[in-house]
């Protein structure tokens, strides 16, 4: 049975099931992934991947069922799996389906840049990056991997209420992971593109950030302990903005597990911060013209002015805080999730930050950020990574040390925000962040 | 799942290209989850996977594909997919499967797909009263279970024909508590294990709630952490998580065959304290992390890692050790048949030593003791990590003292090792969820309290 009739069938199934209201989404990737060690292609894959996910709905509450099993004998077992759990949802938990009648706005998501990929040779590309990054420094003592990705995505979305959508995008990328080593100190530099710039198809481009990053790590030192300046690098405070999307979550507020609960029109951050959430951005990694709901997404400022605009809403939390939905669902029981979130730039140069910053740290890499977040408290100790600020300038490595606040007092305790606003592929972006007020521990 | 004939169609095929191994990976899998928020059920979810995945290996080559449409004709196209990238010349040769014989050492007592799922949202909803019911500061608890069916067939052109059965079971809670203008949240996720349904009978849950809320309860009254350098004593079960990420990570082939391991060709070699023997056991009967054969079809062992501080093994798996020169000892395993399998943990234990936990404490004239542990990584490069602290106390004149909050432990696996200096006698275990190339897998971490001479604890003080 192909994918086109199981679909077909699965739908016909939930009509009979005596669900009030049903949903099915389907969705289709494939893969290619190619890993080079040592000159020579090492691990090499090819994938194709499905996946149905089947929501209904029978007064009121909604159960699901995702089957990644195409095998015509379980259509019976997905239909009735749903239906079990919508019947086990407690009281109170209405949750709904979208109709697709809102309006649709076209946006233009990021892809690789068009016809460069299909004449590159992926091998040739991957040994070019290997050999420059040995050929950058003789402290470059291992590449330890280079890896090339390209795949496609399609999403098919509809429901009983007259939905229908569908989407698809394409994606590619490189990277490289390489080892630099001084006597006893070893350290390593990793440089990701997604080929929609023109520098992302320079090997030398590629092999020169990743030895640049490992080798300026080199023979670093511990910092003081104590309070200081913090300077957070531009993508590596996206990690920190990150944490926006369980705060704002209004799903998280209605289980009291967010302090942005009560907030809406008062000031959580300093006046200069705006944090915007727009699914429409233009080349945007999460650019999307619906959510994972159906519900039409829009451009929306989260904080403006320091000051709270909105909660991320799905049609279940909208539903129960009596407002619109916020083009944010995730797609699954009222959970939310944001787009492009980004912080807007100041108008500072990085460099005239940093001099104004004189003495501190600059933070660019932070680990053990599941672990290390408490939300409900806002309480985070992250392990990290970075260089002293000495006369405002950027100079030593630091090596193992903690960087510990409270996240609802960082936002009011953002002194500065300088103009160079930069995306992760994770769809997030911020400019680099002058924070005041946070403990580093180290010696 | 598939019949042997055409697995051997289609190890043949994955062949024709002169590839020197080939593998066919199918599994069946069926997840059931319930939420308890407040007391109500919030959301209910069933998961059902089914995929192939085909491997070939050429010397130090691997490619893999994989599909979950598993008609005869779809299969044999993965194969040639899987092949294509090997340009050589098959080199016919007879594959003749044969059953692997191994022991199912964590048989389940009763299947959880027969416990009504409306009396497993009872018990939830049983335990969510009781745990408002255990303060008036209880503002929200949640309470979760999910259990997993999965079904592997595991078979290889050196005639391997393996097929298992893995149930798992686990129950996480979590209360979040305030107080004026302060909320604090505490959990517990070590409920679990190679399980069925006798969950049920084997834990208390609610005497593990009521503890879930006294210890969210107390973090309201917790002070800060300090920073600085100072004796840290580890508390025991999850504390071995510690072991895990610090060091166990840096053990798996995946980053000892290309050398980039601290450490990587130290067999032999004194690693740490002679008072460490660390061992990854996947035969425990029934625990989280447990396997009977691993996703490579090689059945399980327990390995000694380090004995009395001298490094002896590794976990390796098929790929790993052609670089290594070493037979794979049954630690490969991935997530599902999306993920190229690779040497991995499973059950990861520092054991017992002498001291009592009141001797650990005695010792120290100050320091933190991290009772419970939270979750930590490590960048296998560098042999750095960190982990939270989720409950934790300073230690005063060798007795605990105040509880203090937001504590990180930063460091390297190489250089916590050695300075282990007291290693207890309360080995005990607790479930975890370990991610990495091969996805996200269930792991049991376990140690007796330890103490390690000095670390870097990062707070907000």
């Amino acid at each position: 049975m192909n994918v086109q009739k199981f679909v077909d069938a699965v739908y016909a199934e939930a009509q009979k099931s005596g669900a009030d209201e049903f949903q099915i989404e389907y969705a289709y990737a494939d893969r290619q992934r190619l890993e080079l060690f040592e000159g020579k292609i090492e691990k090499q894959s090819a994938t194709e991947d499905q996946s149905l996910s089947l929501a209904v709905k029978k007064d009121g509450k909604v159960g699901y069922c995702c089957s990644g099993n195409f095998d015509e004998a379980t259509i019976p077992e997905i239909v009735k799996s749903a239906m079990e759990n919508a019947r086990l949802i407690g009281e109170g938990e209405e949750n709904f389906f979208y109709d697709g009648k809102g309006e649709y706005v076209k946006a233009e998501s990021y892809r690789p840049l068009p016809g460069r990929l299909s004449a590159l040779n992926p091998v040739a590309f991957m040994q070019e990056i290997e050999k420059r990054a040995y050929a950058a420094d003789k402290r470059i003592t291992q590449v330890q991997k280079v890896v090339f990705s390209q795949g496609k995505n399609r999403r098919i979305m509809r429901n009983s209420l007259g939905l229908d959508l569908s989407r698809e995008d394409e994606s590619a990328g490189c990277s490289v992971m390489v080892t630099a080593e001084d006597g006893n100190c070893k350290e390593w530099g990793y440089k990701g593109v997604a080929f929609d710039k023109e520098e992302d198809f320079d090997a030398a481009f590629i092999a020169g950030k990743a030895t640049e990053d490992a080798l300026s790590r080199l023979n670093g030192i511990k910092p003081e302990s104590g309070m200081t300046e913090v300077v957070f690098e531009n993508k590596c405070f996206t990690d920190i903005l990150a944490f926006l999307e369980g705060i704002a979550s209004a799903l998280n507020i209605q289980k009291q597990k967010s302090q942005f609960a009560g907030k809406i029109g008062q000031l959580v951050a300093a006046p200069i911060v705006t944090i915007t959430d727009d699914s429409l951005l233009k080349g945007g990694y999460a650019t999307t013209s619906f959510d994972g709901e159906g519900v039409p997404t829009r451009k929306k400022d989260i904080i403006a002015g320091g000051v709270l605009q909105t909660y991320l809403h799905s049609l279940k939390t909208a539903h129960k805080d009596g407002v619109a939905p916020t083009g944010n669902g995730a797609g699954w029981n009222g959970a939310v999730e944001t787009m492009n979130l980004y912080l807007q730039p100041g108008n500072v140069s990085k460099q005239e930050l940093l001099e104004q910053v004189k003495d501190g740290v600059y933070i660019d890499r932070l680990n053990g950020l599941h672990a290390g977040f408490h939300m409900v408290s806002g309480d985070f100790s992250f392990g990290a990574r970075g260089y002293l600020i000495e006369g405002g300038k950027i100079t030593r490595p630091l090596v193992q040390f903690t960087v510990a606040g409270n996240y609802y007092q960082l936002l009011k305790d953002i002194k500065m925000i300088a103009d160079d606003l930069e995306f992760r592929t994770s769809g997030f972006g911020s400019p680099t962040v002058w924070v005041d007020g946070l403990t580093i521990g180290g010696k | 799942m598939l019949d042997k004939k055409l697995v051997a169609e289609i190890l043949d095929e994955a062949l024709s290209t002169g590839g020197d191994f080939a593998e066919v990976f199918a599994e069946d899998s069926k997840t059931k989850n319930l939420l308890v928020g407040n007391g109500k059920v919030e959301s209910a979810g069933t998961n059902l996977l089914r995929g192939v995945g085909i491997r070939v290996f050429k010397g130090m080559f691997q490619t893999y594909a994989y599909t979950n449409l598993l008609d005869r004709e779809n299969l044999l196209k993965t194969a040639d997919k899987a092949a294509a990238a090997i340009a050589g010349k098959s080199e016919k040769r007879i594959i003749d499967l044969v059953d692997v014989a191994f022991e199912d050492k964590h048989k389940i007592r009763k299947s959880p797909f027969e416990l009504e799922r409306s009396r497993e949202a009872e018990i939830y909803c049983g335990v969510a009263e009781h745990m408002a019911a255990a303060s008036s500061l209880v503002l929200r608890t949640d309470i979760s279970g999910a259990y997993k069916s999965r079904k592997i067939l595991v078979a290889n052109s050196d005639g391997v024909w393996a097929e298992d059965e893995q149930n798992r079971m686990r129950i996480v809670m979590s209360a979040v508590v305030g107080r004026d203008n302060l909320t604090e949240q505490a959990g517990e996720s070590n409920i679990g294990g190679l399980i069925g349904a006798e969950i049920f009978d084997l834990y208390n849950l609610e005497e593990i709630a009521e503890d879930v809320v006294r210890r969210a309860v107390n973090k309201l009254d917790a002070g800060d952490c300090p920073t600085g350098v100072m004796p840290v004593i580890i508390g025991n079960e999850f504390g071995g998580v510690i072991f895990h990420e610090a060091c166990g990570h840096s053990l798996e082939a995946t980053s000892v065959a290309p050398g980039t391991s601290e450490f990587s060709g130290k067999l032999g070699q004194r690693i740490a304290s002679e008072l460490v023997t660390a061992v990854d056991d996947a035969t425990i009967p029934n625990a989280w992390g447990s396997i009977n054969i691993d996703d490579e079809g090689t059945p399980t062992q327990r390995k000694v890692l380090i004995e009395n501080g001298v490094l002896k093994n590794y976990m390796v798996d098929k790929f790993g050790g052609r670089r290594m020169g070493m037979s794979s000892n049954g630690a490969s395993r991935r997530e599902n048949y999306k993920f190229i399998p690779t040497s991995r943990m499973s059950n990861t234990l520092i054991l017992n030593g002498k001291s009592t936990e009141e001797e650990i404490i005695a010792a120290t004239p100050h320091g933190l003791y991290a009772k419970k542990m939270g979750g930590g990584s490590v960048h296998p490069t560098t042999g750095e990590f960190n982990f939270s602290v989720d409950e934790a106390y300073l230690i005063e004149n060798g007795k605990i003292g105040t509880q203090v909050k937001g504590a990180k432990l930063v460091g390297h696996g190489a250089d916590i090792l050695p300075n282990i200096d007291m290693v207890g006698n309360n080995m005990a275990y607790a479930c975890g969820m370990c991610g990495s190339i091969s996805g996200s897998i269930p792991t049991t971490v376990g140690q007796p309290t330890i103490r390690v001479k000095e670390l870097t604890v990062g707070g907000q003080k």
